[in-house]
């Protein structure tokens, strides 16, 4: 599992982030409720720090992995692959910033 | 450096033996239909992939015919529907996907250092099925029903009353059957990247291509599986038993471009990942150095991996979406572009800082370098809605994707044939030959394909089968058609260069290109009793930076010994740990058998049944099923022979145990891949569920909550009675293990029994409302895991009952409880969404 979190947790959340952020905004269009705007920011600072903070986890080497080497390797993997994702998620969820939720 | 050989501490007899029994070659054609060892099957399956290339080019050639001149009758429109789908069907299922997944088999498991791939009778099964698959969707040309309504298949238009004829059904039936092909192939190429590389292969030392190949596989599960939920939905539209697609019935026709392009836009990069693998180890070899950032290299197929399902909305920016939504998806669609980019500045480093050959697979990657960013800046253009609203269904996005396709896939293949037929001929291809084969194809690809981006912008459709003539398009598309057939020119003379490399074509020798990585140990072609002597590996690139493949350390040496042209008399595999491969069991390998060749005909048959519903196929498709099943899973002999053989191993630490018996069987890992699939499927319905929402035409299930309440507490306890009989395999418990297994059966067959007594059959009409559709899509989602659970677990209680202690039935009941644990928390979703989600609002 700390393997999983140091590796692929900021992908993993990348997916949540876009799942989550496209059910709001059909919500907010299907029906009277209206907060999809602050929800999908909310909702995007959030992973973006969970995926900062398993960039930090597995930077730290919060994985308990052997041999060295191969630790080094997925946790070196696992930071970079963090900030990528992170970055994902601020870039999508900026969107509501600039756009109209329904139109 | 030293290739691997065998010590002269093996008897030649035992050697012999070896080989012998790694053969696969008895002759004549029931051999041939019997053989599962991968580079035979590989090599066959290369053969009719490539076949199918040249058959859907030769549709694309006709197209261009057509197109060449305006107002042109060479084909009329209902022709040209009928060989455009049937050229993109091709290309996309019958070309691509197993054309790359006959390489990895071919050489996956050279360059993993094992024997061959953890499942040999499932390659066998996805080539025959995708070979009679390819089979079946070109049959219907014969009748002059050939499918018609576009690779993506489109509702309303695919629907029964705008499709009526057999057509489009071709198309999903057929489609379905390569499908599960492709999944088979990387179900198994995933188990063996995880758990069938050389001795100290650990992650960080992979090939690229493993790398790639794992990526790729993961992502047909979770892309291949929704389009076959997909399918048959539009299937069960087409036969008039639901209404998934129909408005009139409260069916949505967008839910269908949903399924469809979250399986399409990833395939897009199922198809560039591998492609990208190959020109890694390509670039890495003729620049004479290690490619720079390996580790960059990884992370951006991962990276490309995941945020491939994040795009498929940016073909649907023309159908009325909000803003916002498709602002998540743009972003989305750039973000990917900086994971290329970084792979495409990794090879140009890599050539920059070594010393490039320019032979003919570099050329190839020169020339895909070119186009596909070509290809990629086009993408970028097509991923802003307001550019995208532009050009959408133009030829702008004809051009984009064939730059992307064609420079991103096609170039690579060819230079990956270039680079890796000398090892699987033992010839090498001329080079002039070769050269005139890149010059040919770069020059007219480009000829054919950017004036499409011209006449496209020109405001050119997409699909039309002429266009009048004075619209300014005339020159464009001549211009088109002579780069096709100059294009055309260019790729026969690959297969000449085959052809005339197999008698005339120096010799390759084992390592013609000074490679780094274990294939190129093993003699050209190598034998089919690959690896007499498993290697070691302690560096990234062990042919480089190795003296020699052999173990150093006493212990590992000790372990690999019982594996030095051993096992003789069965085949046997060394079974690695994931993350460091450090070799924890010997696998055995079933041989010779009929058994997926009588799969794949009873597939044939059932689903020739599914398109004119002829009583007789369904009865010869039952029947065929039922002996290939009973050749599957009947003990087989050389297994029996392997435990005797590996009896009271478990006790010794320096040698290495049987690999039977849970987790460290590779059928537990090919069942976790399986539950994977059925997660994906699950999601798959839940999701078209809900989309379809409350314009269902439909209302909550009346009442009917206490049974099917039931049902799934009876499939939750079968989660503890899974567990019961693993905790009896563990503790030698044979009774429990009965007891256990038996539970599991009758909970999960009352569970089945109330689960469909729950219907309320006479009011729920899934012909005329898409909520029942969506209802049974679910539930019956359910109920066919149940059965699946059900026949696992007979089998797993016939083993318990005849052979208490045979340890081939304590693995069955290992993966009973993996499937009774799935098939729980699965009933518990269901439950959810159809019985108390309604009752929510």
């Amino acid at each position: 599992m700390s393997l999983f979190l140091a590796f692929l947790g900021a992908p993993v959340v990348w997916v949540v982030h876009l799942a989550v952020s496209y059910f709001l905004v059909a919500l907010d269009c299907a029906t009277d409720w209206n907060g999809a705007r602050i929800a999908v920011l909310l909702v995007t600072a959030l992973c973006a720090l969970a995926a900062g903070g398993s960039g930090v986890y597995a930077w730290r080497g919060g994985a308990s992995i052997d041999p060295p080497q191969v630790r080094e390797f997925l946790v070196r993997s696992g930071a970079i692959l963090a900030a990528l994702f992170a970055g994902a998620i601020i870039l999508s969820g900026m969107a509501p910033l600039f756009l109209p939720i329904c139109s | 450096m030293a290739a691997t050989v065998a010590s002269p501490s093996v008897p030649p007899e035992t050697l012999e033996q070896f080989k012998q029994t790694w053969s696969d070659a008895p002759p004549g054609l029931l051999g041939m239909l019997r053989e599962v060892n991968n580079i035979p099957i590989a090599r066959r399956y290369m053969l009719t992939g490539f076949a199918f290339f040249l058959a859907g080019g030769l549709l694309g050639l006709l197209m261009r015919v057509q197109l060449g001149t305006p107002e042109n009758t060479f084909l009329d429109a209902e022709t040209y529907n009928q060989i455009f789908t049937m050229h993109g069907t091709t290309m996309m299922f019958l070309f691509v996907i197993p054309f790359i997944e006959a390489l990895a088999n071919y050489i996956l498991p050279l360059m993993l250092g094992t024997r061959d791939l953890p499942f040999p009778r499932m390659t066998a099964l996805s080539y025959w099925t995708y070979l009679f698959g390819g089979i079946f969707l070109y049959s219907s040309f014969l009748f002059g029903m050939a499918p018609d309504g576009g690779w993506f298949a489109l509702v309303p238009l695919t629907n029964i009353e705008y499709s009526p004829g057999l057509n489009m059904d071709f198309w999903d039936i057929g489609l379905s059957v390569a499908e599960i092909a492709a999944i088979g192939a990387a179900a198994e190429m995933i188990v063996a990247i995880l758990r069938a590389r050389a001795a100290g292969m650990s992650l960080n030392r992979m090939p690229i291509f493993g790398w790639a190949m794992l990526v790729t596989g993961a992502m047909i599960i979770f892309a291949f599986t929704p389009l076959i939920v997909g399918t048959a939905m539009l299937e069960l539209d087409r036969k008039g038993l639901t209404a998934f697609f129909k408005p009139e019935a409260g069916g949505k026709p967008l839910l269908w471009q949903h399924i469809f392009w979250i399986f399409g836009h990833p395939e897009v990069y199922i198809m560039f990942i591998p492609a990208a693998g190959i020109v890694s180890h390509v670039v890495q070899t003729l620049a004479r150095r290690p490619l720079v950032s390996y580790t960059l290299m990884v992370l951006s197929i991962v990276s490309i991996g995941f945020i491939s399902f994040g795009l498929w909305v940016h073909h649907m920016f023309a159908t009325g979406m909000s803003a916002v939504a498709m602002g998540f998806f743009t972003a989305a669609s750039l973000a990917i572009a900086i994971p290329n980019g970084i792979q495409v500045f990794g090879w140009i480093a890599t050539l920059w800082a070594g010393r490039p050959v320019w032979r003919t697979p570099l050329l190839f990657v020169l020339g895909f370098l070119v186009i596909f960013t070509i290809g990629g800046l086009t993408g970028v253009m097509v991923a802003a809605v307001p550019f995208d609203w532009q050009a959408h269904d133009t030829y702008f996005v004809v051009a984009h994707f064939h730059y992307v396709l064609i420079g991103g896939v096609v170039f690579p293949l060819l230079a990956g044939m270039y680079y890796w037929l000398p090892k699987i001929t033992g010839r090498l291809l001329s080079e002039r030959l070769g050269r005139w084969n890149f010059w040919l194809m770069f020059v007219f690809f480009n000829v054919a394909f950017f004036p499409m981006h011209i006449s496209g912008l020109l405001g050119m459709p997409r699909r039309v089968y002429t266009y009048p003539a004075g619209l300014g398009l005339e020159t464009l598309n001549l211009v088109s058609t002579i780069g096709a057939f100059g294009f055309a020119i260019g790729v026969s003379l690959f297969a000449v260069n085959v052809l005339w490399s197999r008698k005339r074509g120096e010799p390759a020798g084992d390592n013609p290109w000074d490679s780094d990585s274990l294939e190129w140990s093993e003699t050209s072609p190598p034998p089919d009793a690959q690896f007499v002597r498993i290697p070691v590996v302690a560096s990234r690139h062990p042919l480089w930076e190795q003296p020699d493949l052999l173990p150093h350390e006493p212990r590992l040496a000790r372990q690999l010994e019982d594996l030095h042209a051993r096992p003789a008399r069965w085949r046997g595999s060394l079974v690695v740990s994931v993350l460091d491969a450090k070799p924890v069991a010997i696998a055995h390998l079933p041989g010779p058998t009929l058994a997926p060749f009588t799969m794949a005909v009873a597939f044939l048959a059932l689903f020739a049944w599914a398109l004119i519903e002829e009583t007789v196929l369904l009865a010869a498709g039952g029947v065929l099923a039922a002996v290939a099943f009973f050749l599957w899973f009947r003990p087989q002999q050389t297994e029996t022979l392997a435990l005797e053989e590996f009896r009271g191993r478990e006790v010794d630490p320096d040698r290495l145990p049987l690999a039977v018996g849970g987790p460290i069987a590779s059928g537990w890992w090919g069942m976790l891949v399986f539950i994977a699939v059925l997660t994906t499927a699950l999601a798959t319905t839940v999701t078209g569920y809900f989309y379809l929402g409350d314009a269902q035409g439909g209302s909550v299930l009346p009442g009917a909550i206490l049974e099917p309440g039931v049902a799934m507490l009876l499939s939750i306890a079968g989660i503890a009675t899974g567990a019961w009989a693993v905790r009896g395999v563990r503790r030698r418990l044979p009774g429990t293990v009965r007891l256990g297994l038996a539970a599991t059966w009758v909970l999960s067959a009352v569970a089945l029994g109330l689960g469909v007594h729950a219907i309320p059959w006479d009011t729920l009409d899934p012909e005329h409302s898409a909520y029942a559709s969506g209802v049974l899509a679910v539930v019956g989602f359910q109920w066919l895991v149940v059965i699946i659970l059900l026949v696992a677990a007979t089998l797993g209680l016939l083993w318990a009952i005849g052979r208490p202690e045979d340890r081939r039935g304590h693995t069955v009941a290992h993966n009973v409880s993996l499937l009774a644990t799935f098939t729980g928390v699965s009933a518990a979703v269901v439950f959810a969404v159809v019985y108390l989600s309604p009752r929510l609002w």
